[in-house]
């Protein structure tokens, strides 16, 4: 009976294990958004100081953080393993006891369009978040029983506020189910996440001015294949980037996928309402509509949601649709893993045979593997990871004392396709790969077309560039704050994105060439930015400290009572 | 009879599960690679396509 309690937690194992594959192989996994370097520099506009839109607080910098402690390459497979088999064993918590239940629901949550996609379009921080969410409903039910935080509680919502986009979905999941009519918990509980949240909403207050962006549709939810798109938001697809969907989505699989795991959720709804309870059941029902209606406005009505994000400040958090449908997972799995409960039960009682029962349960587990084959295996290879180039190190020990100023990488353009990552797309790794702060175009080609990005200097950048000389780039560039370029020489480019700029060579090789320039403007930032910032990362630090805190209480009341007993 | 029926699907059942992730399987390995590395022409790499 003991083994078979562990069934659940050895499938949500192997679902992962299967799922990453290669990816959990020596190097790094760098796919579009995903840039792991082996020891990221802690740098001050990581904490959200600098003149962009910091789009990576505060996960830049707790991985900075983290990295001391346990190598980058490590650290990033213990991020996208843990992620996996958290949220697996997450959603089996939500289902009841039934060992079927769990198995279904494993398979649901972790063998999902929408986890396939964002870990390929490498957002593992919502992936962090869609782990914790789970977790958070759990612990949203235990708070408004008791009123009290749990151990876990701080550190879940810390994991799963790593980003803007994960913070607000996690915010919104533990006040939907956790909030209650008291008013002392409440309060507690609304300070505990406005905590977790600080960083990246005082870095995003900081940047007003550029907190506004071009939200066109292309970042809208889409069809896959003949699915057209409201239909592949409720089968928890529908990513904006077409480079990013599996084929099997493109094909009739998408169909069968769906309606089956329509008519198991129709046949769950009565035993899954009546399991979660009332109050949980209709906060999952909201967040549920609320990440379906997220999205899908994203599609039906792509202007308006463009007008929202172009002129309130932080709009632009809603602009890629598909993200939101986090929210609505939870819920899916849930009455899925209960239709198909029910559905194996029948069978049982018309076959009379618990055999026909196991089978059905088998069966449903499978279905979604069934459904999306080419997930499997780092989603057929696309997650092998890669090996730094030498020179990268090289460039890097060189600057251990970097001369003053930021770092400016040319060409001045965002993502790369290198021969040494297998020709994949990837935010190009070099600035990070470093240690100085740097300036970095945030400009995107979207289907060949060019977005415009949020940081003002990178106008100001290209401008510079586009001056006749080598001496007057250099000197526009000083002026920008710049006191270093280094350049990739194997990324092929046009004078507009790279060229010469005059200073003193550090380092010259076969990819990779660095210059410093002669005097670069300080960059200021004032101390009243500075003294906000540290309220906001203080915060986000007394979150950790309560939640080390419950533990030690935890520790410390089980020691006294085995003292007591003795 | 109840033994047989109960093969009978079972056999349905996981032979259209298999021959399905088969078939998903050869259709994405064949797929033409979207893939759209910078050059001299195209200067700025796609992040991504939206059709």
């Amino acid at each position: 009976m003991r083994a078979l309690r562990a069934v659940p937690a050895a499938w949500a194992c192997a679902l992962a294990l299967l799922m990453l594959g290669p990816a959990l192989g020596r190097g790094f996994v760098l796919t579009f958004d995903m840039v792991w370097v082996p020891d990221l520099a802690v740098r001050s506009d990581f904490l959200g100081l600098g003149p962009a839109l910091p789009r990576a607080v505060p996960s830049d910098l707790v991985v900075a953080l983290l990295d001391q402690v346990l190598p980058g390459m490590l650290l990033q497979k213990v991020v996208l393993l843990g992620a996996l088999v958290a949220g697996g064993l997450g959603i089996a918590r939500l289902v009841g006891r039934s060992v079927l239940a769990q198995l279904v629901a494993i398979s649901v949550y972790v063998w999902s369009p929408y986890v396939v996609e964002r870990l390929w379009l490498g957002h593992w921080p919502v992936l962090l978040c869609w782990a914790a969410l789970p977790w958070l409903v759990r612990e949203g039910v235990r708070h408004r029983d008791d009123g009290r935080i749990g151990a876990a509680l701080p550190f879940l919502l810390l994991i799963g506020s790593l980003s803007a986009n994960a913070g607000l979905m996690s915010a919104v999941t533990l006040l939907a189910v956790g909030l209650t009519a008291r008013r002392g918990p409440a309060v507690r509980l609304v300070l505990l996440v406005a905590a977790a949240n600080a960083p990246w909403v005082v870095a995003g207050l900081l940047h007003t001015g550029s907190a506004t962006t071009a939200a066109t549709g292309v970042f809208a939810l889409r069809g896959e294949g003949s699915l057209p798109a409201p239909l592949a938001a409720l089968s928890s697809g529908g990513i904006w980037n077409a480079a990013v969907v599996p084929g099997s989505r493109e094909t009739v699989l998408a169909w069968v996928s769906l309606l089956v795991l329509l008519a198991l959720a129709a046949a769950g709804v009565r035993s899954a309402w009546r399991r979660l309870g009332g109050r949980t059941a209709w906060a999952l029902l909201a967040l549920w509509g609320t990440g379906i209606g997220l999205a899908v406005w994203s599609w039906a009505a792509p202007g308006s949601l463009g007008w929202f994000a172009a002129h309130v400040p932080g709009g632009g958090l809603l602009r890629d649709g598909s993200r939101a449908l986090a929210l609505a997972a939870p819920l899916t799995a849930v009455m899925v893993a209960a239709g198909a409960e029910r559905v194996a039960e029948r069978a049982r009682v018309a076959a009379g045979e618990v055999a026909v029962r196991v089978l059905v349960g088998v069966g449903a587990a499978l279905f979604p593997l069934a459904m999306l084959p080419d997930a499997a295996w780092g989603i057929s290879g696309e997650l092998a990871p890669a090996t730094y180039p030498d020179e990268y190190a090289q460039v890097r020990e060189l600057l251990a004392q970097p001369p003053p100023g930021d770092l400016l990488v040319l060409p001045f353009t965002s993502y790369r396709a290198p021969e040494w990552n297998h020709g994949r797309r990837v935010l190009d790794p070099l600035p990070r790969y470093l240690q100085p702060n740097y300036v970095v175009s945030d400009e995107l080609a979207v289907d060949g077309r060019i977005l415009p990005g949020e940081d003002p200097r990178t106008p100001e950048v290209l401008d510079a560039l586009a001056e006749p000389d080598a001496e007057s780039r250099a000197r526009e560039l000083e002026a920008l704050g710049i006191g270093m370029v280094a350049r990739e020489l194997d990324v092929p480019s046009t004078p507009e994105y790279d060229a010469p700029v005059a200073g003193r060579t550090l380092f010259h090789g076969t990819q990779l060439e660095l210059v410093a320039l002669a005097a670069p403007v300080d960059r200021e930032t004032t101390s009243g930015s500075r003294a906000v910032v540290a309220v906001a990362w203080t915060a986000f630090a007394s979150v950790a400290l309560v939640g080390g805190w419950n533990v030690f209480h935890i520790i410390w009341r089980a020691n006294t009572r085995k003292r007591r007993r003795r | 009879m109840q033994t047989f029926l109960i093969g009978g699907i079972s056999l349905l059942v996981g032979g259209g599960m298999a021959g399905a992730a088969i078939f998903g399987l050869v259709d994405s390995q064949t797929k033409v690679p979207s893939k759209s590395p910078a050059s001299v022409t195209n200067p700025v790499l796609n992040y991504g396509e939206s059709q």
